[in-house]
């Protein structure tokens, strides 16, 4: 299995050449791999050698039952991951694979075992570290505080957890491939696996809110009630393997329980009969890997061509007769000239594919707000302001999610189509500026009707309202074009590690564009300024900032080669 | 009418194009020939906009592809080798969503049925472009060259993914462009249509150029009478190889 190895690591290190070969790239493969050694070094020293004059940390609430109830549901992510190494963008063999390695003389089993050992433990490491990464990241004080419990038996005992996590993930990966292929070759169904998983999960749910409930009810806490319902036998027999895993990384601690003892048991037996299985299933192996690898490609077209995804649930929605080109009204009787058409496009094509969404949205919006309102003014119940900012945050989020999902699509299509817009005879400092003005547009006249029907149920809110929706609307320009700039650096989603910058980068990169807006807001807020001129200096700064960002974005777009 | 003159661009030092410089004059058709890799899709991306050239300069009509951006797209027409229609526009309405965007809306209401004929795609104006199939979507793109008064054609394997008659039909077209005057500059792998429609090639190789001109200057050159355009270009790329 040498070339697969060797296959592996080229690919590393050319997808890592060529992200160092970019400047700006380079700049950005260097912040996240300090990023991720920053943290994944840093935090965990800082966690173990804290400074010692910091009082101990309060041993959490829960105590140690806390803790395993969130290793019980960080495992359920874990876990899925290898036992769903067979299925959608994540599988593990690829097209190439297929028409490379499958007609090699390796052996099946041995091509299979080495594809599932290497892919699938890179994703379960991973997603290991991630969870360790986000758990020290926001739990640090947390973390602190597991020294603090007694210990049962001496730490060294913990080397059992990853030994049974591997046991455990290699287990489910092959089990996973061994349902895959029996599915592909028609002798199972997918539905009892399905049905099966989802009812489990039901009943799980069903009994932990019912204990919660109850133990509100008996005046104590609910996350209480739902630490005891684990006890439940019928939840104990279904968490068996995620709760085994969570007691064995516990077992410093909570020492040698029923649950470990059954894992130690449980996992390594599993692993073995799942192999042992795959070996008797190996005539399918083939025809398993061509399906998934086919899939895997539809899956990761789609991820990096959204383009792609349109024109896959177009050609499905015509074929069943559910998408029409229906007109729409706006583009019917306008026809701008020049620039404006990409608007007149932009426009089209968003009504085309999400109309549905942002009036169902709006409705749900309208709806809550007439409920508020007919509680308050003829019913005549005082309702607190909270409720009403908390109901405006949330669909206010659920908006900017949304156009700045629509922002990535876009941005993603800009790129893709470069052939196709860029001999259009406008200035690149232009074109950014409709593209982005578009996606605003959407979330500024979407949430105008929302920000309407709030000022006219409770005038009460008027100027805050008013001048967060400005300000909400200003921020949303220099957003936008930061996930432009992004996708401009990094335009090639097949690529492993502009992937891996895309992801982990858009956030902060979203986060750091709006810091220009937010600042003077900030200081206006500290500085106890009348809120109109905290707003507005807001808004002036989103404007000059978005100018100076049109500015630096519309140089890469003039450069910007198609063929990277 | 379309001019290049010493061009160069660079990837990461590699030069995609190394000192091109050729005309395109009015009313004449001129093939722009190289193996995989010779720096012709560069070229065509060079002058349209779609890059920009590292040194040197491209003129169309006298004005500056760098300088006069804007004013120079304007009297140019794209047909790129793999079109990328907006598949949720319908046929009809992605015409004039390009006739919108060079500001020739009253064209397209003159030409539009026409067009839609001449390119067989009357029976689809009012389908979504995520429909068509990929010749379609090649005929459609070459549709949406025409509706603004270009008068210089840059066309990338135009003919790949054509059927016979939609090929006919745009080397027909072509010559009609060529005969109002119009400079048309065609990549192409197809050297029997390259011979037949264009009336002066030029052989690109690893980014240079190798020789230009005429089937009988290219001939000379060789020093290959009577030679077809295949053995002429192969002569060449092979004894520049060597």
């Amino acid at each position: 299995m040498k070339p697969f190895w060797v296959l592996n690591a080229w690919i590393l290190k050319n997808s890592l050449r060529r992200g160092l070969r970019n400047p700006l790239r380079g700049i950005l493969v260097v912040v996240v791999l300090m990023f991720l050694l920053g943290y994944l070094v840093g935090v965990p020293l800082a966690t173990i050698f804290g400074s010692s004059d910091q009082p101990a940390p309060p041993l959490p609430a829960a105590g140690i039952r806390g803790f395993l109830f969130i290793l019980i549901l960080f495992h359920v992510a874990l876990l899925s991951l290898p036992a769903s190494a067979m299925i959608g963008k994540n599988a593990v063999v690829r097209e190439s694979d297929v028409n490379f390695l499958f007609p090699s003389p390796i052996p099946r089993v041995q091509l299979f075992r080495t594809i599932i050992l290497f892919r699938a433990t890179i994703s379960s490491i991973v997603s290991f570290m991630a969870v360790i990464f986000y758990s020290l990241l926001f739990g640090t004080k947390y973390v602190r505080a597991i020294p603090e419990f007694s210990l049962v038996l001496p730490p060294w005992f913990s080397v059992l957890y990853p030994v049974t996590f591997f046991c455990a993930a290699f287990g489910l990966a092959f089990a996973g491939t061994v349902t895959g292929a029996n599915i592909v070759r028609g002798k199972w169904s997918k539905r009892p696996f399905i049905h099966g998983t989802t009812g489990l999960a039901a009943i799980s749910l069903v009994l932990l809110v019912h204990h919660g409930l109850e133990s509100l009810q008996s005046g104590e806490s609910f996350f209480g009630g739902i630490l005891a319902g684990l006890n439940h036998p019928v939840l104990y027999v279904i968490l068996f393997p995620l709760r085994s895993m969570a007691e064995i990384a516990l077992i410093a601690f909570m020492g040698w329980t029923p649950s470990v003892v059954g894992g130690l048991i449980f996992w390594p037996l599993f692993l073995a009969l799942s192999y042992f299985v795959l070996v008797k299933n190996q005539e399918w192996l083939y025809d398993l890997g061509v399906h998934i690898a086919q899939r895997r490609t539809a899956a990761r077209e789609q991820l990096g061509n959204p383009a792609e995804v349109i024109k896959r649930w177009v050609q499905k929605g015509v074929a069943k007769g559910s998408f029409r080109p229906r007109q729409v009204w706006l583009a019917e009787h306008w026809t701008p000239q020049g620039v404006w058409a990409l608007l007149w496009r932009n426009h089209l094509i968003y009504w085309r594919l999400n109309r549905s969404t942002i009036m169902i949205l709006d409705v749900i919006v309208l709806l809550s707000l007439f409920v508020l309102w007919y509680v308050h003014s003829v019913l005549g119940i005082e309702i607190q302001e909270r409720l009403i900012v908390g109901i405006l945050i949330g669909v206010q989020a659920i908006f900017v999610a949304l156009t700045l999902g629509n922002g990535f699509i876009t941005s993603m299509d800009i790129v893709k189509r470069m052939d196709m817009q860029k001999p259009f005879p406008f200035s690149p400092r232009l074109v950014i500026f409709v593209e982005v003005l578009h996606l605003v547009g959407i979330y500024a006249l979407s949430t105008l009707l929302l920000v309407a029907a709030t000022l006219l149920t409770f005038p009460d809110f008027a100027q805050v309202l008013t001048i967060a929706y400005l300000v909400g609307v200003s921020c949303l320009f220099p957003a936008s074009l930061s996930i432009l700039f992004l996708l401009f650096i990094n335009p090639d989603m097949s690529d492993p590690v502009q992937r891996i910058i895309v992801g982990l980068l858009q956030l902060p990169v979203i986060a750091l564009s709006v810091m220009p807006g937010l600042i003077p807001a900030a200081l206006g807020v500290l500085l106890k300024l009348p809120l109109f001129v905290s707003g507005l200096s807001a808004i002036v700064a989103n404007i000059v900032w978005t100018f100076i960002l049109i500015e630096l974005i519309s140089r890469k777009y003039r450069h910007f080669n198609p063929a990277e | 009418m379309l001019s290049l003159s010493n061009v160069h661009k660079r990837f990461r030092g590699v030069h995609a194009t190394n000192g091109i410089s050729f005309e395109v004059r009015s009313g004449e058709i001129v093939g722009l020939l190289g193996p995989n890799g010779a720096g012709k899709t560069t070229t065509l991306r060079c002058v349209c906009g779609i890059l920009r050239h590292d040194e040197g300069s491209i003129h169309i009509d006298g004005l500056d592809v760098v300088t006069q951006e804007v004013e120079a797209k304007r009297l140019m027409a794209y047909i790129p080798e793999i079109p990328n229609p907006y598949e949720v526009l319908t046929v009809r309405e992605h015409i004039k969503f390009v006739a919108m965007c060079y500001g020739t809306v009253d064209t397209f209401n003159a030409r539009i049925d026409e067009l839609l004929s001449r390119f067989e795609l009357k029976e689809k104006e009012h389908e979504l472009v995520a429909t068509l199939s990929k010749g379609m979507k090649q005929k459609l793109a070459i549709a949406c060259a025409f509706v603004h008064d270009a008068r210089v054609f840059l066309c990338d394997e135009p003919m790949i993914g054509l059927d016979p008659q939609g090929q006919h039909e745009l080397q027909s077209e072509l010559l009609r462009l060529r005969s109002e005057g119009c400079a048309i500059l065609v990549s192409t792998h197809l050297l029997d249509t390259a011979e037949k429609l264009c009336d002066r090639v030029v052989i690109m190789q690893k980014g240079r150029k190798l020789s230009e001109g005429t089937l009988k200057e290219l001939q000379a050159h060789a020093r290959m009478d009577n030679s077809s355009l295949m053995d002429v270009f192969l002569h060449l790329t092979r004894e520049a190889e060597a």
